[in-house]
């Protein structure tokens, strides 16, 4: 009997073993897929879509904020009458009657009429009580000041998911901030799919994007946008820039370009007005160039102010080329003081091969040229310098006063402020501050990024560029009573391996007070018409804004010339 | 067995209470639903109107608005500022 007992055992056992292996398969195994089927049968999962980050300026206004708008849809199987409904939705969204009975015409339960409505129309569409037609609501970028800033901003269009994605500029350098985090979240329904009255309830919350707080002064903004804007049509160029920086922290106070486009209808502006020229257009600097290989020698202690330049009485041979000075007069035993202030350029090929090539290539990579400056907008662009073995001595002698060297906008006013504030070199930045969706504070401290030249050739740098405002070509329109430091450039645009002669890009760098600088500013015109040169077009823009600038800030009068 | 008979009288009258006391507080919180629902949809409202009332403020305090409104008033640019270069004596020393 013994065996039989073990044999109902065995058998008992054998059967308990599957039992628990068919419930370890389904709670453990398929335990997952089990309960996806269980939330299916009761509940739809639905995205929470989190709102986009604000960018705001220094003042708190947000340039880039959201607004409530509708997508309307329709269910064209509850559509009574396609002609008369398709009219009146032609007549308020201002799409093609035709395409709209088109969609209406679909066998679905869903087509998609239009999107980004706003409110107003939405009511309005409402008010027709046509059957079949719905909303829903939606956020989309709202620019209150226009187009205010925008190649700064950049703007928002769809990824290939059909999300909200930034592009260019702070909309695309941010833009993991600013987009925050999608959610998900159980909308329950009843056994034939319909939602009942019951709360959400969330899996996982959405996280909304935090937002930026920019250096960028929105009065100072829009001051530099009219002027530049104004100055276009004077002068008759086809564009222009303006940077305005706070040498002593990096802050970019403004930053405005033309022509432009409007962030909210980006799509109907050619792709080329997206990018922002004042990070990735390069230019040859012209004579705006000079403070800076100036300063490198000053520094490098091979000249003086005092110093006279040998080679100045006439044009200078170098390398089988005749360098001349822009206007063609010359000044024998000419100062290096003089040398800026009449913008001699032979006087500036003294001062380059006094430099040699190691150390001007040294001090030019020590005032970022050839290098990204690091400014947070996207797209900036640095054309890199050539390899030494490549420079030939005519290289050299033209780098000196601006030719023959490519630089960015935002390059320049860098390293000219690095003059500005004591020798330091400070990264360029427009976002100051990051406000996360809790409330809390993230501030971004300035950064220094070199100290290419001593505070003591600073100073002398910056008498040597008050004297050329004092007394150079643009004294016509100087500020009387301030003392301000500055170098015109009328720089030549190279076209098939020569100059356009009258074709020019004019621009004016300087910072104000110079004593204590409160801002750096750099002004280019695009091919002035009016008149090619800097003193004559670039200059006066700088000083009108100057001028308003050293008021809003509440700067007196010093007492310079 | 008259211990049994009054174990299950207790059950049966719990059961019962119990019973009375769901139906009185399902009574009470059935419409709780809907009131729910009510606020929520004030929530949205209220959302919604707040969101469409800051567009508007944004709107209208934009210096892009405000410059067009002070044009349109005859408001005209400050076309120079008068500043002091040196201090002036307020009394001479005799």
């Amino acid at each position: 009997m013994t065996w039989r007992y073990r044999i109902t055992f065995v058998g008992i056992l054998f059967l308990f073993f599957i039992v628990i292996a068919r419930l370890f398969y389904w709670q453990v195994v398929k335990a997952q897929e089990l309960s996806q089927l269980g939330q299916q049968q009761y509940g739809t999962t639905v995205t929470l879509y989190p709102q986009r980050g604000e960018i705001m300026t220094s003042d708190g206004f947000p340039i880039a904020t959201n607004r409530i708008a509708y997508q309307v849809f329709a269910n064209p199987k509850e559509i009574k009458n396609i002609g008369e409904t398709s009219l009146l939705l032609s007549k308020t969204l201002g799409i093609d009657q035709a395409t709209i009975s088109a969609e209406l015409s679909l066998d679905r339960y869903w087509v998609p009429i239009a999107s980004g409505v706003e409110s107003k129309v939405k009511d309005e569409i409402s008010n027709f009580n046509l059957s079949g037609i719905g909303f829903e609501q939606q956020y989309t970028r709202f620019y209150p000041e226009a187009s205010m800033a925008a190649q700064l901003l950049g703007f928002v269009g769809k990824d290939e998911y059909g999300n909200d994605k930034g592009y260019f500029g702070l909309e695309g350098y941010y833009n993991r901030l600013l987009e925050g985090k999608a959610g998900t979240a159980i909308e329950v329904h009843d056994a034939f799919g319909k939602p009942i009255l019951s709360q959400i309830s969330q899996q996982s919350a959405q996280i909304d994007g935090s937002s930026l707080i920019l250096s960028i002064n929105r009065p100072i903004q829009f001051l530099a946008e009219k002027v530049l804007k104004d100055s276009i049509q004077k002068y008759g160029a086809t564009g222009g820039m303006i940077g305005i920086m706070d040498p002593k922290t990096g802050d970019i106070i403004a930053m405005a370009s033309f022509p432009t486009f409007d962030p909210s209808n980006y799509q109907d502006y050619s792709d080329n007005l997206y990018v922002n020229p004042f990070i990735t257009n390069t230019y040859e600097p012209g004579s705006t160039f000079k403070p800076i290989v100036m300063s490198s020698a000053l520094n490098a202690n091979l000249i003086t102010p005092d110093t006279q330049c040998p080679i100045c009485a006439g044009p200078v041979p170098v390398g089988g080329y005749l360098i001349h000075t822009w206007d063609d007069k010359y000044f024998p035993n000419t100062t290096m003081t003089e040398v800026i202030q009449h913008s001699d350029n032979t006087g500036m090929v003294f001062v380059a091969q006094k430099l040699g090539l190691t150390r001007m290539i040294d001090y030019l990579n020590k005032f970022g040229i050839g290098n990204m400056t690091g400014i947070d907008l996207q797209g900036e662009v640095a054309p890199s310098m050539k390899p030494p073995s490549q420079w030939y001595p005519v290289d050299l002698a033209t780098t000196g006063f601006g030719q023959g060297i490519s630089v960015t906008p935002i390059e320049l006013l860098d390293a000219i402020s690095a003059i500005a504030n004591n020798g330091h070199r400070m990264e360029p930045h427009v976002v100051t501050a990051v406000e996360n969706p809790d409330g809390s504070l993230v501030k971004i401290p300035p950064k220094e990024i070199d100290s290419p030249i001593t505070p003591e050739t600073a100073k002398v740098m910056t008498e040597i560029m008050i004297n050329a405002v004092d007394k150079g070509e643009a004294a016509w329109t100087k500020l009387p009573g301030y003392r301000i430091a500055g170098k015109t450039g009328t720089a030549s645009i190279p076209i098939n391996g020569h100059y356009d002669p009258t074709k020019t890009i004019a621009s004016f760098v300087g910072f104000a007070p110079a004593d204590n600088p409160k801002f750096a500013m750099l002004v280019i015109l695009d091919k002035p018409t009016a008149s090619i040169y800097g003193a004559e077009t670039a200059a006066p823009v700088f000083f009108e804004i100057a001028k308003d600038l050293l008021a809003y800030y509440g700067i007196p009068p010093s007492g310079g010339q | 067995m008259k211990k049994p008979a009054l174990i299950i009288l207790f059950l049966v009258m719990t059961i019962v209470v119990l019973s009375l006391f769901k139906t009185f507080l399902a009574n009470r919180i059935s419409t709780s639903g809907m009131v729910l629902g009510d606020i929520q949809q004030q929530i949205s409202y209220y959302k919604t109107e707040n969101a469409i009332l800051s567009e508007k403020v944004y709107s209208m305090s934009s210096l892009t608005y405000v410059s067009k409104e002070a044009k349109n008033l005859g408001f005209v640019q400050n076309s120079g500022d008068f500043v002091l270069t040196n201090p002036l004596p307020i009394a001479l020393k005799q």
